[in-house]
């Protein structure tokens, strides 16, 4: 266990660093920030300060070398745009993103293990063709357009719910409906999937054969194998919604990690661009982590090889 | 010896879009306290639902006609709650899918223990105590410190040895044990053949032994029931058929075992006539065809 921990710790590490290397890299092919910083052209002098000020001024191997040293300490300069520290401004948008990401995945796991179940349950019947086909459909719509007809709808048409922002627990609904709906579509099926496995098991055929309940059968004899697939994939859901979830954030206006790197991009603000990347991708790697803990101690199999 | 299970008319159908399936037809059979009856037959037969029937394990599209007696109590009808009161302490099963079985995420030793407790109302050390000696009275050496070893550390053949286990453990009055071998390994099918016909022998359980191989059938049975596409073809005590089998199918099947021949030149294929792809599509069906072949 403790060499399966240290070995995914250091794979962890390998992958944060290949991050850093990426972001620097990637983000210096947007262009300088100096076009944006100075629309009208700025005189010669005010753009050796700007450049001095940002290190830009130095060759690029130096100037990663520099970001690199920074960083490792925690530093990862200030925003170009904003007069703070890049990283406080990426933890400032840290709390919405999680709050965000962590009721989407609970709605979505939530109503997938009800709609799975059931599927499960009547499988091969009409209960199960509605659900698959609607989980199918779920999980196939663009996020964008489902985004922009559901504000079309509810926001403009009907006027239930407000188009954007985050002022009210209403502004909430939209954008949680749009992040889990294809997580609903693709969990139902994989729950379904899992539980109809687990059901038809021999293990579960042969418990029952012992008379045992049926209570006994499905607390202590499904649920725990059913939920190894569930915990793979929703972990692998959970993580890619760690990022803001970009698209919400942008069409529904809501804060968040999304917007700002969104933000930072468009403004070419490297340091806060690195710092928002950074952060999402040690929280990305930090809930693997924990998703493996969580499969060693459900799954023995996994704990002893 | 007394009648422990009695069989009258018992059939058992699938319902399915292109119609009703019939796995069993018409099946009339008994077994005695503490004999042991080996059901042989071709996959498809019907072998494995008519041991499911009593269970009472068959499930929708399935349905169960005529009458079951367990020790003179109608099984045929009764629900899950009244089901579960026989199964394992009246009749017990072991499956063919040995390695399919037990519970991957559960340790062996808690899962021999769980009969005990939950069937049996024992404390948890007793239960334990228990569960190591049946592990040992079925093979497994080293009983204690494998008790908290899970399934996948455990051979094919250790699994099914506790998969007995499990099935005896509660000392059943019947066992019926469905093609315990067929997914092990060659060398290992002896031991565990050895196992059940020692157990049987300790405990006088009765036994429906379910193969398809008659060398098996031969070596555990007292009397052997020979089962072709749902219906029961020919009854006998094991040597008297295996002496003289009546039923073409029977000798058919004989003639087809490697047992008997000198080289694999002489062995003689089952006649197409009797291979079917499934229940209800053979040619010999019940009625006056088998009763004429009988007599």
């Amino acid at each position: 266990m403790v060499t399966f921990l240290r070995g995914r710790l250091l794979s962890g590490a390998v992958t944060l660093i290949g991050v850093v290397v990426m972001v620097f890299f990637l983000a210096r092919l947007t262009g300088s920030p100096i076009d944006l910083f100075f629309p009208e052209g700025g005189t010669e002098a005010q753009i050796r300060a700007f450049e001095q000020a940002y290190g830009l001024d130095q060759p690029l191997y130096k100037q990663f070398l520099i970001f690199l040293g920074n960083a490792a300490q925690g530093d990862f300069g200030d925003s170009i745009w904003q007069q703070r520290p890049a990283m406080e401004a990426a933890l400032s948008e840290m709390p919405m993103t999680l709050a965000l990401a962590g009721i989407a995945m609970v709605v979505s796991v939530v109503t997938a293990v009800i709609l799975g179940s059931i599927a499960a349950a009547y499988r091969f019947r009409r209960p199960d063709r509605i659900i698959t086909i609607l989980s199918l459909i779920a999980g196939s719509v663009p996020v964008f357009w489902f985004a922009i007809v559901s504000i079309l709808i509810f926001a403009i048409q009907l006027q239930w719910l407000p188009t954007s922002g985050s002022y009210s627990w209403k502004s909430w609904i939209l954008p949680v409906a749009t992040i889990s709906l294809s997580p609903i579509g693709v969990l139902t099926q994989v729950v379904r999937g899992a539980m109809i496995d687990v059901l038809t098991s021999g293990y579960v055929r042969n418990a029952r054969a012992r008379g045992f309940g049926s209570l006994r059968l499905i607390f202590r004899h499904s649920l725990r194998n059913a939920a190894l697939p569930i915990i793979a994939v929703a972990g692998d859901i959970a993580a890619s919604k760690l990022n803001g979830a970009v698209i919400v954030s942008v069409v529904f206006a809501f804060p968040g990690i999304g917007r700002l790197i969104v933000g930072a991009i468009m403004a070419r603000d490297f340091p806060v661009l690195q710092a928002s990347i950074v952060l999402v991708g040690l929280a990305i790697i930090t809930l693997n982590l924990l998703i493996d803990i969580i499969y060693m101690i459900v799954d023995p199999r996994v704990r002893l090889s | 010896m007394s009648v422990l299970l009695d069989i009258r008319n018992l059939s058992v159908n699938f319902d399915s879009r292109r119609g009703t399936v019939s796995a069993v037809r018409n099946v009339n059979f008994s077994v005695a306290q503490g004999e042991s009856v080996a059901l042989v037959g071709a996959s498809g037969s019907g072998k494995t639902v008519l041991s499911r029937a009593i269970m009472g394990l068959v499930d929708e599209p399935g349905h169960v006609t005529g009458s079951i007696l367990f020790e003179g109590e109608q099984i045929v009808g009764k629900d899950e709650n009244e089901l579960r009161k026989i199964r394992g302490l009246g009749v017990a099963m072991v499956f063919q899918d040995a390695l399919d079985g037990l519970n991957p995420v559960f340790s062996i030793g808690s899962q021999l223990k769980e009969i005990f407790t939950v069937r049996m109302g024992f404390s948890g050390t007793e239960a334990k105590k228990r569960a190591v000696a049946l592990m040992e009275q079925v093979g497994i050496r080293n009983a204690k410190e494998r008790y908290h070893d899970y399934p996948h550390q455990f051979s094919g053949g250790m699994r099914q040895r506790i998969c007995i286990a499990l099935a005896v453990g509660l000392q059943p009055k019947l066992l019926i044990a469905d093609e315990p071998t067929t997914a092990l390994d060659v060398t290992v099918q002896a031991g565990i053949l050895r196992l059940i016909k020692s157990l049987q022998a300790k405990t006088g359980m009765g036994m429906i032994f379910v193969t398809h191989d008659l060398a098996v059938a031969h070596q555990i049975s007292d009397r052997i029931i020979v089962m072709y596409n749902g219906d029961i073809v020919e009854e006998g005590p094991t040597d008297t058929v295996f002496r003289s089998p009546r039923h073409p199918y029977t000798q058919a099947l004989m003639a087809a075992h490697p047992g008997r021949v000198r080289s694999w030149r002489d062995l003689a294929p089952i006649p197409d006539e009797f291979v079917t792809d499934g229940p209800g599509e053979g040619v010999i069906s019940s009625g006056p065809s088998v009763a004429a072949a009988l007599n």
